[in-house]
């Protein structure tokens, strides 16, 4: 398997930026609530091959989002950057693929919490739709904190 | 979702924060969690909410997608949509072919 090469990453700003090899195994898209409250679409999720290399860090906001979970943004321009488990060794992030440069995403490998999809949209490719408790292998779900619809 | 700026009543302000992004345009979020809020012109002729912070967002038709040339090559929809490149919206909205 060819080995990935080091992307850049950035938020609009450049308030936060950061380095680290695309995993080779896909873009995992996930459909549940909380992603598309925060960003009015499904999260397209790249994990770091060794964990993300933070290089400006001066906009990085974590936003305790759930029980399990906490989202990275710019706290300056608004950008959505990461989703990391709270108890994720440091850098074990996904990274939202926006702030990555096109040609280092990967294709789709998978989407997730496929039961939280609304039906007006709908992606064009065949990888496999999980739902939340596929992926949870029976653990609870996860509860917002917030508003919730 | 899009309607003239005067429109939308934001509340509580002190939480949202906005970011000029271009000569022409403001993003706003919210500068507790980063969730998009909305993007608007800066004379406030337009400002588009985005559907993740409305309730009852599940129930919407998607029709028109936007700077279309832009879109990179890893994802694709199924819908039937009206396409625009950047061009197009910028004509669009200017008047200027």
């Amino acid at each position: 398997m060819t080995k990935a090469s080091p992307a850049h990453g950035s938020c609009l700003c450049g308030a936060v930026t950061f380095s680290g090899v695309p995993s080779t195994r896909g873009l995992g898209i996930c459909h549940c609530k909380m992603c598309r409250v925060q960003s009015s679409g499904p999260f397209f999720a790249v994990r770091i091959e060794g964990g993300v290399r933070l290089i400006e860090e001066r906009g990085l906001k974590w936003y305790d989002a759930s029980d399990i979970g906490e989202r990275g943004f710019c706290c300056d321009c608004g950008s959505t950057l990461f989703w990391r488990s709270k108890d994720a060794e440091p850098g074990d992030w996904a990274v939202s693929a926006g702030t990555l440069p096109d040609s280092a995403i990967p294709k789709i490998f998978e989407h997730i919490w496929i039961d939280d999809k609304p039906a007006y949209y709908e992606f064009a490719d065949d990888s496999p739709r999980r739902t939340a408790a596929d992926c949870l292998g029976g653990a609870p779900i996860a509860k917002p904190k917030g508003v919730k619809h | 979702m899009a309607a003239p700026a005067t429109a939308l009543r934001v509340s509580p302000k002190a939480s949202v924060k906005s970011l000029s992004s271009s000569d022409y345009g403001v993003r706003g979020f919210c500068g507790n969690c980063g969730t998009h809020l909305y993007w608007k012109m800066k004379d406030d002729s337009m400002i588009a909410v985005w559907i993740g912070t409305l309730e009852h967002s599940d129930d919407l038709s998607f029709d028109t997608q936007i700077f279309i040339d832009s879109k990179p090559e890893h994802y694709a929809f199924t819908n039937e949509t009206k396409n625009l490149t950047g061009a197009e919206v910028f004509a669009a909205v200017t008047g200027i072919p």
